[in-house]
C-alpha cells in the first residue's frame, strides 16, 4: 500500500516534469513544422533566456513574474535573430545540414553566455516553496501546480492562437504547404521568423520554471531537458502539436516511475530504459503516437 | 577515374604522412594520430549518412565500444595483443551496428535520429556501470602496442599505425563507393522505391551500411584508446556524436575527401587556436564563437561542404579540377 | 507471360482496382489506358509488388508474383519504369545504367572492399555493356553526366535504357512519353519498336497520348473506375462506345486525334 502511494507521488512529479518537456517539445515541433529544421539550439537558447531571468532576479531585483517576462522577450528576440541571420541565408543547403547550423548557433550562444555569466552553477531562487495541499500521503507542491497550470494555459492559448487568429492560420498554412501559402500572399519568411521567436519563447517559459527544481543554472543545464523534449516530440509524431504534449507527459511519468522502482539498477539505467521504450514504440508506430502516416512516394 | 592521376594522389598523400612526424614536434604527432582516428570515424559516418542516407547521432557509442573492446584485450593480455585487438574491435563494433539497423528499417530520418541518440546514451550508461563493476572509474589503462616482449615508442608507433590504417580503410571505402554497394547506398538514399524496383534489397543494403560504418568507427575507437593510453566511457558522449556529424557536413556529405577535410579541420582547430590564444577564459569564448560561427557560415556559403565548394570552384580551373576529382 | 486474375485493391471504401483480369502474351505490346484515377498506376504498383492486393492472383512467367518481394520481382525478369522518373538524380548516367544490372553483380563484400580481380572484371564487363547500350541509343557522350542535369525527355529514354540493362522478359512502362515534345515521343516510339522487334520482349504500357498508344500497341485494355470496360485491337477500341463515353468531357478530344 505504501508503495502505491510512492508510485502515485512519483507519477504526480512526473506529470509536472512532463509538462515542461512538453513545452520544450512544443517549441521544437512548431519550428520544425514551419521551417523543416530540427532546432538543436533550443537548449542553449533556453539557457540564455533563463540566465536573463536570473540576472533580472538577482541583479535588478525584479519580481519573479517580471523576470519571466524578461526571459520570454529575450528568447523571442534571439529566435528572430537566429532565423534571420543563420537559417534564412542557408536555405539552399540540404535540410540535414541545417541541423549543423542550429548546432553552430548553440555553440555561439554557449560561448557568449559563458563569457558573461561564467562557468559555475549559480543558485536560482524560486518564490513558490512548499506544498499547496496534501491528500493522504500525496503532496502537491505549489511548484507542481504552477507548472501544470502554466503548461495548460500556454498550450491551450497557443492552440487557440493557431486556430482563431489570422497569423495563426497563416502559420498553419505555411506548415502545410509553403508554396501554396506564398501564392496566397502569406509572407512565409516573416512567418518562419515569428515561429522561431514563439518557439524560443515557449522554451524560455519551460526553462525558467524548471531551473529551480534542478540544482541551479549553468551553461549545460538545459541539454538533457531539450533531449527529453526532442524525444517527446518524436514520440508524439514530431509534426503533431498535441503529440508533443502527449509525448512530454508520457516521458515525464515513465521516467519518474523508473526512479520509484526500488531496485538499484533500474534507477541507474533509467535513461537507457526510457530510450529503449521510445525505440520500441517507434518500431511499432514509425510515425509516432499522433503523427501522420506519410504514404511512400516515388 | 584516371588511374595514373589517382596513383599520383595516393603517392603524394603517403609521402606527406611519412615525413610529417619527423618535421613536427612530438606533441603534434600525437595530435595528428588523434585526428587520424577522427578521420576514420568520419569516413564511417559519411558512408552511412552521406552515402546511404541513414542519420546517426549515436556514433560515440561505436567509438566507446571499439575502445573498450581493444582496451580490455590489451590491458588484460598485454600490448602484443594489439594486432588482434584492433581488427577484433572493428568486427565486434560492426556487429553491434546491426542493433541500429533494425529500427532503421522502419524509421524516417528524425525518428532514426532519436533512436541512434538513445543508443549512444545507452552505451555510455552501460559502460559506466561496467566500470563500477570492474573498479575502473578512471578508465582502463591501455598499454601501447608491442611485438612479443618488445614494447614500441608509443607516440611514433601509433602515428604510423593510424596513418596506415587510415590509408587502407580509405582505399577500401573508395572501392566500396565506386562499386555496386556504393551505388546501392545512394539509390536507397535518394529513391527507396526505384531502388527496390532495380532489385536492391533495402534490409540488406541498410545492414551493410550500418555494419561497415560501425566497423570503421570501432577501429577508430580502438586506435583512440591506444593513442591516449586509456579507455574511458565518458570521453565519447553526445557531443562526440554531434562533432562527428559536423565534420561530415562541414567537409561534404557523400564525399570521402570531404570526410578527411572536415575531420582534420575540426580536430586540429582547437589545437591551432591554443597556439594563438593564451588566456583560458578568452579561449573558451573565442573557440565557441569561432567554431559555431564557422559551422553557420560554411553552410550559408558552402551548402555542400568545403569539398563540394572546392570542386565547384575548380570548374573554373580545369587542371585543378582534374587533380581534385580525378575525372 | 503475365496473367492477372480477378485482381482487386481497395483503399478503405474506394475500389481502386476491382476484379480486373487480363493477360499479356509473350512478345506482345499491350496498352493500358483510361481516364485519370481509373486505377492504371495502382495496377502497375500491384504487379511490381509495391502494393499488396485485397484479393486476386498475378502469375508471371509461371511464378506466383505474390510470393516475391518488390526487390525480387526484377530477378524474374519483370522491370518497371516510373511515371515521374525513377532515375537517381545525383548519379551519373553510367552509374544509373549499372544499377539496372544490380542483380547481375555477384562479387561479395570482400572482393569489392579489396578491389579483387573478380570485382574489377565484373565492373569492367558491365560498364562495357552499359556503354554499348548507350552508344546504340546515341547517348554515348552523356555517360558521365549527372542525370539531374539532363532534359526530361532524355531522362525518360535513359530510364528505359536502365530497364533494358536488366535483360527483362517484360517491361512495365508508366507513361513513357508524358510531357514530351513530338520529336522526343518519336524517339521513344522507335526505341520501343526496336527492342520488341525480335518478339522476345513483352511490354505493358500506360499512357494518355492516344495516337502513341494506338500506333504502338498490339492490344489495348481500357480501365475506368477500377474496372476493365473494353479490351481489343486499337481500331476496335477507338470505335467502342463505352470507351468514348468513359472519356467524354475532358479527354473526348484526345480520343479523336
Amino acid at each position: 500500500m505504501e508503495n502505491l502511494w510512492l508510485y502515485l507521488q512519483f507519477a504526480i512529479n512526473g506529470i509536472a516534469n512532463g509538462c515542461l518537456y512538453a513545452l520544450m517539445a512544443l517549441g521544437m515541433v512548431l519550428i520544425f513544422k514551419t521551417t523543416d529544421v530540427v532546432n538543436f539550439a533550443q537548449a542553449d537558447m533556453t539557457m540564455l533566456s533563463t540566465f536573463v531571468a536570473y540576472t533580472a532576479l538577482t541583479s535588478w531585483k525584479w519580481p519573479f513574474a517580471g523576470a519571466l517576462v524578461a526571459a520570454i522577450i529575450a528568447a523571442f528576440i534571439v529566435g528572430l535573430i537566429v532565423e534571420r541571420f543563420a537559417l534564412r541565408p542557408a536555405q539552399n543547403a540540404p535540410v540535414i545540414s541545417l541541423l549543423i547550423t542550429t548546432l553552430g548557433v548553440a555553440l555561439i550562444i554557449n560561448a557568449v553566455a559563458g563569457g558573461i555569466w561564467g562557468y559555475q552553477t549559480l543558485p536560482f531562487e524560486y518564490p513558490l516553496k512548499g506544498r499547496l495541499f496534501s491528500i493522504g500521503n500525496l503532496s502537491f507542491t505549489k511548484h507542481n501546480a504552477l507548472t501544470v497550470v502554466v503548461a495548460l494555459v500556454l498550450s491551450l492559448g497557443f492552440f487557440a492562437f493557431l486556430k482563431f487568429t489570422k497569423i495563426g492560420i497563416a502559420m498553419r498554412a505555411t506548415a502545410q504547404n509553403k508554396l501554396a501559402a506564398r501564392l496566397m500572399g502569406i509572407n512565409v519568411d516573416r512567418i518562419s521568423m515569428l515561429c522561431w521567436g514563439i518557439g524560443a519563447a515557449i522554451g524560455a517559459v519551460a526553462g525558467v520554471i524548471i531551473t529551480p527544481t534542478i540544482t541551479g543554472i549553468n551553461l549545460n543545464v538545459m541539454v538533457s531537458v531539450m533531449l527529453k523534449g526532442f524525444a517527446a516530440a518524436v514520440l508524439g509524431g514530431f509534426t503533431s502539436l498535441p503529440g508533443a504534449l502527449v509525448g512530454g507527459l508520457l516521458i515525464g511519468v515513465i521516467e519518474n516511475l523508473f526512479i520509484a522502482i526500488p531496485v538499484d539498477w533500474v534507477g541507474q539505467f533509467r535513461e537507457t530504459f526510457v530510450f529503449a521504450l521510445i525505440i520500441l514504440i517507434l518500431t511499432v508506430r514509425p510515425h509516432g503516437l499522433l503523427g501522420e502516416t506519410a504514404h511512400r512516394g516515388t | 577515374m584516371n588511374l595514373a592521376r589517382e596513383r599520383t594522389r595516393w603517392l603524394i598523400g603517403i609521402s606527406i604522412l611519412g615525413v610529417l612526424p619527423f618535421v613536427l614536434p612530438g606533441y603534434w604527432t600525437y595530435q595528428l594520430s588523434l585526428a587520424g582516428a577522427s578521420v576514420l570515424a568520419a569516413l564511417g559516418l559519411n558512408l552511412l549518412t552521406g552515402y546511404a542516407g541513414q542519420i546517426s547521432l549515436g556514433h560515440a557509442g561505436f567509438l566507446a565500444i571499439g575502445s573498450y573492446v581493444a582496451g580490455l584485450l590489451t590491458s588484460s593480455f598485454g600490448g602484443s595483443w594489439f594486432w588482434i585487438a584492433l581488427p577484433l574491435a572493428g568486427v565486434i563494433t560492426g556487429l553491434t551496428g546491426l542493433v541500429l539497423f533494425i529500427p532503421a528499417l522502419r524509421l524516417g530520418t528524425i525518428y532514426l535520429a532519436i533512436a541512434t541518440l538513445g543508443f549512444g546514451a545507452a552505451v555510455t550508461q552501460v559502460l559506466l556501470k561496467l566500470s563500477e563493476v570492474t573498479h575502473t572509474y578512471e578508465g582502463i589503462k591501455v598499454p601501447g602496442p608491442a611485438i612479443g616482449e618488445i614494447s614500441l615508442n608509443r607516440d611514433l608507433t601509433m602515428y604510423f599505425i593510424t596513418a596506415g590504417v587510415v590509408l587502407a580503410l580509405l582505399w577500401i571505402a573508395r572501392n566500396v563507393v565506386h562499386a555496386k554497394l556504393g551505388r546501392a547506398f545512394i539509390a536507397i538514399r535518394d529513391k527507396e522505391i526505384a531502388a527496390e524496383a532495380m532489385g536492391i534489397s533495402l534490409p540488406q543494403t541498410k545492414a551493410y551500411a550500418f555494419l561497415i560504418s560501425a566497423f570503421y568507427t570501432g577501429i577508430a575507437g580502438a586506435l583512440h584508446a591506444h593513442i591516449v593510453g586509456i579507455a574511458q566511457a565518458e570521453v565519447f558522449n553526445l557531443g562526440t556524436s554531434i562533432q562527428l556529424f559536423s565534420m561530415i557536413v562541414l567537409g561534404g556529405l557523400a564525399s570521402l575527401p570531404g570526410s578527411i577535410l572536415g575531420a582534420l579541420f575540426l580536430s586540429l582547430l582547437p589545437e591551432l587556436l591554443k597556439l594563438l590564444v593564451a588566456s583560458q577564459q578568452y579561449y573558451n569564448v573565442i573557440y565557441g564563437v569561432l567554431y559555431g560561427g564557422l559551422l553557420v557560415l560554411v553552410i550559408i556559403f558552402m551548402p555542400y561542404g568545403i569539398w563540394g565548394y572546392l570542386v565547384r570552384t575548380s570548374f573554373k580551373f580545369p587542371k585543378a579540377r582534374k587533380f581534385l576529382t580525378g575525372a | 507471360m503475365l496473367k492477372v486474375n480477378q485482381l482487386s485493391k481497395h483503399f478503405g471504401g474506394l475500389k481502386a482496382v476491382n476484379d480486373v483480369s487480363f493477360e499479356v502474351r509473350a512478345g506482345e505490346i499491350v496498352g493500358l489506358i483510361g481516364p485519370n484515377g481509373a486505377g492504371k498506376t495502382t495496377v502497375f504498383n500491384l504487379i511490381s509488388r509495391f502494393l499488396a492486393p485485397t484479393s486476386g492472383q498475378i502469375e508471371f512467367d509461371g511464378h506466383h508474383l505474390f510470393k516475391y518481394r518488390a526487390s525480387q520481382v526484377v530477378h524474374l525478369g519483370l522491370v518497371r519504369t516510373f511515371q515521374n522518373i525513377g532515375l537517381f538524380p545525383y548519379m551519373s548516367v553510367l552509374d544509373n545504367l549499372l544499377l539496372g544490372q544490380h542483380r547481375d553483380f555477384h562479387a561479395g563484400i570482400f572482393s569489392i572492399a579489396l578491389n579483387l580481380p573478380k570485382a574489377r572484371r565484373e565492373e569492367a564487363l558491365r560498364t562495357d555493356e552499359a556503354l554499348k547500350l548507350l552508344g546504340s541509343l546515341g547517348l554515348a557522350t552523356l555517360q558521365s553526366s549527372l542525370v539531374s542535369s539532363l532534359p526530361y525527355g532524355t531522362q525518360k529514354l535513359i530510364e528505359i535504357a536502365r530497364a533494358l540493362m536488366a535483360k527483362p522478359k517484360m517491361l512495365l512502362l508508366d507513361e513513357p512519353v508524358a510531357g514530351m515534345t513530338s520529336f522526343e515521343k518519336e524517339r521513344i516510339r522507335k526505341l520501343i519498336q526496336k527492342i520488341s522487334a525480335d518478339g522476345q520482349l513483352s511490354i505493358l504500357l500506360i499512357d494518355h497520348d492516344m495516337s502513341f498508344v494506338m500506333e504502338l500497341c498490339d492490344r489495348v485494355i481500357v480501365l475506368s473506375f477500377g474496372q476493365i470496360i473494353a479490351e481489343g485491337a486499337p481500331e476496335e477500341i477507338q470505335k467502342n462506345p463505352a470507351v468514348i463515353e468513359a472519356y467524354l468531357g475532358e479527354e473526348a478530344a484526345v480520343v479523336e486525334t
